[in-house]
C-alpha cells in the first residue's frame, strides 16, 4: 500500500515540477548574486544570503530560507490537499476503500507519503544548493552565523540535518491542517486553497503588531527558527517552542482528519 | 434463463436497512436477500435509493439504522474481512488517467492486502483478457472510450476472483455488441459460482440477464421475486382468428369463452381454469379458425411501471396488438 502510494507520487508529473521549481529558485538567486556581485548586505535580504556569499557551504541554509516562506508550503498544501480529495474527485477513493483499504490505514499511508515528499524535497534542495554554493562561492571551514570556532564537517552535516528535520516537522503541521480540509471536501483545489489560506492568514497576522498577543500561537510563528541551528551555540529556545507548537497542530488536525474521515459517508 | 440449480445461503442480507440524509429518507427499512448463485437485478428509478444501498453494502456509506450482512459478516463493522471477496463497480469506473490500463490494474491490485505479489502480473493479464482489453492495455486510460473504461472497471472487479460481484450499471456506455459481451461474461462468471448483484435501470438488461429481481421504489423494496415469476403468464391469451370478433357466444352459453376484448383480427381471452391446450381444442370444436395463439406475459417494463406507479393504467386492455 505504501509502495503503491509512493509510486503514485513519483509517477505524477506535478511532483517533479514542484521539486524542479524548488531547486531552480535558489540556484537562480545564487547565479544572479554571483553574476552581479551584489550580495545583500549582512542582516538584510533573505536570511543567510550575505553569509553564503562569502562561504558556499552555508548556501544550503540560505536556500532553505528562500523556499521556506512560500514555495515549499504551497507545494505541501497542494500535495496534502490532493491526498484524499484528489482520490475522491477522480472517483478512485471508493475503489481504494472497497479494495479494501481501511480508512485509518489510507490516512496514515497518505501522511507517510507526504512526509517522504517533504523530507526528500528539502534534502534534495540542501544537497543541490550545497553543490551550487561551493561551486559559485567557494568553501571555507564553516563558521556559524554568530561567529565562534569553525564547525567540523560532521557538525555542519548534523546541523543541516537538524534544520531539515525541523522544517519537515513544521511542514507536517501545515500538511495536517490541509489533510483535514482534504477529508472535508471532494475538491483537491478547495482543500489546497484552505491550506494556503491558513498560510497566508498566518503570515498576515504575524506581520501585524495588533496581533502580538496571539502571535506565539500562529502556525508559521517559529518556522524560520531553523536558522538557529546555524548559530553557535545552537539557540534552542525558539526551536523548542516551534517543535511544541507544531506538535499541537499536528496532533489536533490529524485527530480531526481521522475522526472526520473514518465516520464520513463516501458519496464521491 | 431459469436456473436449474437450487440457490444456497444468503450472500447479502439486510434487515430494516435505513439511510437518512438530513430530511431525505434515501433508503427506508429495506429487507434484501440475495442468495449464493443468484444473478440478482436491483431495479429502480433514479433517486430510489439504489446507489445508496449499494454503497452501504460496500461500507462506503454508513446506515442510519438496520443491519447488513455480506458473505456472513456484518458490514461495515467487519467490512475488511469481506470486501476482498467482493468485486465491485460503483457509479462508473474510475482510474488514474495518466497511466496505462494495465498499470492501473497493477496499482489497484497492489493497494489491498492479500493476493500474492508473484502472481499479480498474471492475474492482471487474465482479467484484461477476460474483458477483451489486452490490445489496449498499454495505452493511457485517458485515451480510452467510455466502453473501454467500463470494461477495465469490470476487469478490476474480477481481479481477485470474487465470490460476489456488486455492479452498478455495468453496461453503461457500451454499444450493443459490448452489452452482449458483458452479459455473456457475467453469465459465464455466474456459472463458475460467483453471485452477481447488479443494479440497473435498464429493464431489458435485467430481463435478459437476471434470475431474480428486486424492485426498489422510494427507498423500499416493492417486489422481490424470480424473474420467471415476475414475468409469469397473466392468464390471458391472444387468439388471432377471423371468426372471433362476431362469435363471442361460440361456446353456446357454456361460459368457457371469456373475452376481455375483441377486434377485427381476433380477441384476448381469459383462460380461467382451462389450459391453453383445452382452449384451442374447444375453439376448433366450436368451428372457430385459429391462426395464432399467444400466451400473454407482461414485460418487465409493464411489471415495473405498474409496481412503481409509473403508469396511470397498465394492463392488457391498453395494449395494441400488432
Amino acid at each position: 500500500m505504501l509502495l503503491v502510494e509512493l509510486r503514485k507520487l513519483v509517477g505524477r508529473p506535478r511532483t517533479w515540477v514542484t521539486v524542479a521549481m524548488m531547486l531552480t529558485l535558489p540556484t537562480v538567486v545564487a547565479v544572479l548574486i554571483k553574476v552581479t556581485g551584489r550580495a545583500p548586505r549582512p542582516g538584510t535580504g533573505p536570511s543567510l544570503l550575505a553569509e553564503a556569499f562569502n562561504n558556499g557551504t552555508l548556501f544550503p541554509a540560505a536556500a532553505l530560507g528562500i523556499i521556506l516562506p512560500f514555495l515549499l508550503p504551497i507545494a505541501v498544501a497542494v500535495v496534502a490537499g490532493d491526498a484524499v480529495a484528489g482520490e475522491a474527485s477522480a472517483g478512485t477513493l471508493r475503489y481504494l476503500l472497497v479494495r479494501p483499504v481501511s480508512r485509518t490505514r489510507l490516512l496514515v499511508v497518505k501522511t507517510v507519503v507526504l512526509i517522504v515528499y517533504v523530507l526528500a524535497t528539502v534534502l534534495l534542495v540542501a544537497a543541490v544548493s550545497y553543490v551550487v554554493g561551493v561551486q559559485l562561492f567557494g568553501s571555507k571551514p564553516v563558521s556559524s552565523i554568530s561567529g565562534g570556532a569553525p564547525l567540523s564537517t560532521t557538525e555542519t552535516a548534523l546541523r543541516i540535518l537538524g534544520a531539515v528535520l525541523y522544517i519537515g516537522w513544521s511542514m507536517l503541521a501545515l500538511a495536517a491542517i490541509t489533510l483535514f480540509f482534504s477529508t472535508l471536501t471532494d475538491s483537491p483545489l478547495a482543500a489546497a486553497l484552505g491550506g494556503l489560506g491558513v498560510l497566508v492568514g498566518s503570515s498576515t497576522l504575524f506581520a501585524l503588531d495588533a496581533a502580538a498577543s496571539i502571535r506565539p500561537y500562529i502556525p508559521t510563528r517559529y518556522w524560520l527558527a531553523f536558522l538557529d541551528f546555524f548559530r553557535n551555540p545552537i539557540l534552542w529556545r525558539d526551536i523548542e517552542r516551534g517543535v511544541a507548537l507544531q506538535a499541537v497542530y499536528i496532533a489536533v488536525f490529524f485527530a480531526l482528519a481521522w475522526a472526520n474521515f473514518t465516520t464520513k459517508d463516501i458519496t464521491s | 434463463m431459469t436456473p436449474s440449480r437450487t440457490n444456497g445461503e444468503a450472500v447479502i442480507s439486510t434487515e430494516a436497512l435505513t439511510k437518512r440524509y438530513g430530511d431525505v429518507l434515501a433508503v427506508d427499512r429495506l429487507d434484501l436477500v440475495v442468495r449464493e448463485g443468484d444473478r440478482y437485478g436491483f431495479l429502480g428509478p433514479n433517486g430510489s435509493g439504489k446507489t445508496t444501498t449499494v454503497r452501504m453494502l460496500l461500507g462506503l456509506v454508513f446506515a442510519t439504522s438496520g443491519r447488513i450482512e455480506v458473505l456472513g459478516h456484518e458490514v461495515p463493522r467487519r467490512a475488511d474481512a469481506v470486501l476482498h471477496e467482493v468485486g465491485s463497480l460503483v457509479e462508473g469506473p474510475a482510474f488514474y488517467n495518466h497511466i496505462s490500463g494495465r498499470a492501473n490494474l497493477l496499482l489497484f491490485d497492489a493497494a489491498g492486502a492479500g493476493g500474492s505479489r508473484r502472481t499479480r502480473r498474471s492475474r492482471v493479464g487474465e482479467s484484461l483478457e477476460r474483458v477483451g482489453l489486452v490490445g489496449a492495455a498499454h495505452r493511457r486510460v485517458g485515451t480510452y472510450s467510455l466502453g473501454m473504461r467500463q470494461r477495465l472497471g469490470i476487469a478490476a472487479a474480477l481481479l481477485r476472483r470474487p465470490r460476489l460481484l456488486v455492479l452498478d450499471e455495468p453496461t453503461n456506455g457500451l454499444d450493443p455488441a459490448g452489452i452482449r459481451e458483458v452479459r455473456d461474461l457475467l453469465v459465464e462468471i455466474n456459472d463458475d459460482g460467483t453471485t452477481v448483484f447488479l443494479s440497473s435501470h435498464l429493464l431489458a438488461e435485467v430481463e435478459q440477464l437476471c434470475t431474480r429481481a428486486g424492485i426498489v421504489h422510494a427507498g423500499q423494496l416493492i417486489a422481490d421475486q424470480s424473474v420467471a415469476d415476475l414475468l409469469a403468464p397473466t392468464g390471458l391469451v391472444r387468439v388471432t382468428s377471423p371468426d372471433l370478433h362476431s362469435a363471442t357466444r361460440a361456446d353456446g352459453g357454456a361460459g368457457w369463452l371469456d373475452p376481455v376484448s375483441a377486434d377485427a383480427h381476433g380477441a384476448t381471452l381469459r383462460l380461467g381454469s382451462l389450459t391453453v391446450d383445452d382452449l384451442v381444442r374447444r375453439l376448433v370444436g366450436a368451428g372457430i379458425r385459429v391462426d395464432e395463439v399467444v400466451v400473454d406475459r407482461p414485460t418487465l417494463e409493464e411489471v415495473y411501471l405498474e409496481l412503481t406507479g409509473g403508469a396511470s393504467e397498465a394492463g392488457v386492455d391498453q395494449r395494441r396488438v400488432g
